[in-house]
């Protein structure tokens, strides 16, 4: 999955957990949790799922790395083409 | 509003409903219905308030200048008021419970990972919470403080591998289904607590949360050997309701910083340890 695939899964997750948002229209950079009115259940909801969707487990202390869309797709991305090499 | 205190310090909490309607308007000038501490009883080590009791927040501290800028921002009208709501509460807590306050403005900022730190007062901690609804915020002078709050029906609780111990989810089979998710969501607010207070780097699942059944219970830190033990006493209260609120404590560390993070029973002088403070209810 390309990066772009990688946004719109976050995109998509968000919009499950946070469904009187507009995850499409966060700034890339802000913080989610104030982006979206996040709580920490909303984002261990977040991070297991998008986890589940990708395969991978995402371990705790690399939950900072998910905190915003740009970071978290980098993080993601970095993941994701470590198992597929 | 009465303050009880222990020579070794006092821990406050409150609670502040937030009207989810209204917080998408984020108005600066409203004053938020506050519940706040009532006289609590003598524990065995340490005197703690917290309670339901209303007070109001006096006019004039409606919003500190720093929070506002702060809350700016913030994008989502709702975790803008809650962020507002919640300083204030930690304002007025600071206010009523911490002595020797120099005159001038309330410093609150944030550390580094989040935890709202009142400058200038290394032997005074904070912590606040907000979820949908509710705020709570503690403020402590016996030791490290953490508080968390949630819907007591909340829904979608995270797949439980990723937050409880095996020998906490082993604890949860059999129950039925309403007073399972009662207990999740007590263990939910409890870990969240402890990782506050602890400030340190341990996952939700090396918190292990014992439960007694006066609503009192201790945490303990699994694979973590420099800290054995109970690392906090927890106390759970039920907000009306609809809300289920957890606040620990642990015990005071020498100095700030890296001293944080040792272990309450290493410190030879020390004599508050996570186990031996109670605290209690007066509700």
């Amino acid at each position: 999955m390309n990066r772009d695939g990688l946004r719109a899964l976050i995109i998509e997750v968000l919009s499950g957990i946070a469904p009187e948002t507009d995850p499409a229209a966060v700034d890339p950079r802000a913080d989610l949790r104030d982006e979206l009115d996040l709580d920490s259940m909303d984002e261990l909801n977040m991070i297991t799922r998008i986890g589940e969707r990708l395969g991978i487990e995402i371990p705790e202390q690399d939950y900072a790395q998910m905190r915003r869309l740009d970071r978290a797709t980098d993080y993601l991305a970095g993941r994701v083409g470590a198992r597929s090499r | 509003m009465t303050v009880a205190r222990h020579a070794r310090g006092t821990l406050r909490w409150a609670v502040c409903p937030v009207d989810e309607r209204s917080a998408a308007r984020a108005a600066w000038s409203d004053r938020p219905a506050v519940h706040a501490g009532r006289r609590g009883r003598r524990g065995a080590d340490a005197e703690v308030t917290g309670g339901r009791a209303d007070i109001g927040l006096p006019a004039g501290i409606t919003v500190a200048l720093e929070d506002r800028r702060r809350a700016d921002a913030i994008t989502a009208p709702a975790a803008r008021r809650r962020f507002v709501v919640a300083r204030a509460l930690l304002r007025r807590l600071v206010v009523s419970g911490v002595p020797d306050l120099c005159a001038g403005p309330i410093a609150i900022t944030a550390s580094p990972s989040g935890r709202p730190v009142l400058l200038g007062r290394e032997d005074v901690f904070l912590s606040a919470s907000h979820t949908r609804g509710m705020v709570a915020a503690a403020v402590s002078t016996l030791g490290g403080v953490g508080i968390d709050v949630e819907p007591a029906d909340r829904r979608e609780l995270p797949p439980l591998h990723a937050w409880l111990h095996d020998t906490e989810r082993v604890q949860e089979v059999g129950a039925d289904a309403y007073t399972r998710h009662q207990r999740l969501v007590a263990r939910w607010v409890a870990k969240e607590a402890v990782l506050k207070a602890c400030d340190l780097a341990v996952t939700r699942r090396q918190v292990v949360v014992h439960r007694g059944r006066d609503g009192h219970g201790v945490a303990v830190l699994h694979d973590h050997d420099d800290l054995p033990g109970p690392v906090m006493t927890l106390r759970w209260v039920q907000i009306g309701s609809g809300f289920v609120l957890a606040v620990g404590i642990g015990a005071r560390p020498a100095t700030g910083g890296a001293d944080r993070h040792r272990h309450p029973r290493s410190r030879d002088n020390e004599v508050v340890t996570a186990s031996s403070i109670r605290i209690s209810d007066a509700c």
